[in-house]
């Protein structure tokens, strides 16, 4: 497991990996969305520290989840729920997912087969932007 | 004198919908002589605005009322908005399930959730926690 950093030195953190987002042609949600995060390398799980989600235009629910062992695809019942967090229209959330060390929300050990995912979803039927920075590292 | 240093690794999560007031029993029988140690939690309103109650069984009790729990943290969460609950401050508080003393085998936690309206409410949680 990744040992803790010394704190304030850049490259001393913990969580030095992000993934940022929307991505390439993917950048609104009318009702539900996944984006997949990536493959997680055999034999390594992501242990995630933060996230920051922003809704501009409409309430959006984020929902970051990890296949199940041996799954890879991006639906409920191929996924469970690391931690969620709901934006209201032109608001902005950032959520603590390590808690200095009392929290270890990590993805599955993958077996080569298994993504970490991020579900989105909203209601109505139009189309709103998104941002998310997620934080991670490779242990 | 031993520290404890906890790491709330278990995950509760799941969701419903809510008219006026609902009760949902969240772990189980927590099995006898344990407790369950709560880290720290998220609520989720999707429709409306809804409180949350986290509420363990007093020892010996097992039903999901009032007189039967102990209220342990509250958060009032508005229409399409979450909240981060801490339940633990550094250590400098424990919300224990049940909050007194082990499990004597028909304890659970409770989570309720109340609305002011009769409008249908769907709501998520996710309680992270560990036993101890």
């Amino acid at each position: 497991m990744a040992k803790g950093g010394s704190g304030g030195a850049p490259g001393s953190n913990i969580f030095n990996e992000t993934f940022t987002g929307p991505p390439p042609g993917n950048s609104t949600v009318t009702t539900e969305l996944w984006i997949d995060l990536g493959l997680i390398p055999s034999g390594y799980s992501w242990w995630f520290g933060m996230s920051h989600f922003v809704a501009p235009d409409k309430t959006i629910k984020f929902e970051l989840r990890t296949n199940t062992a041996g799954q890879s695809a991006g639906t409920d019942a191929k996924t469970t729920i690391l931690a969620a967090t709901s934006c209201r229209a032109g608001t902005d959330k950032t959520s603590d997912l390590y808690r200095n060390g009392r929290l270890h929300i990590t993805t599955v050990v993958s077996t080569g087969t298994e993504h970490a995912w991020l579900k989105l979803i909203a209601k109505g039927n139009t189309a709103g932007s998104y941002l998310y920075t997620l934080t991670y590292v490779v242990e | 004198m031993a520290v404890i240093i906890p790491l709330f690794e278990q995950i509760l999560e799941g969701s419903g919908t809510v008219q006026t007031e609902t009760w949902i029993n969240l772990s189980g029988i927590i099995p006898a002589n344990q407790q369950l140690w709560l880290g720290y939690a998220t609520f989720i309103s999707s429709d409306k605005t809804l409180t949350f109650e986290l509420r363990p069984n007093t020892v010996g009790q097992s039903t999901g009322t009032i007189s039967t729990t102990q209220l342990r943290s509250f958060a009032a969460v508005p229409s399409g908005d979450s909240k981060d609950v801490d339940l633990f401050f550094y250590g400098n508080i424990s919300t224990l399930a049940p909050q007194t003393g082990p499990s004597t085998g028909v304890e659970s936690l409770w989570l309720r959730v109340k609305s002011n309206t009769a409008v249908v409410g769907a709501f998520d949680y996710i309680v992270y926690y560990t036993v101890y």
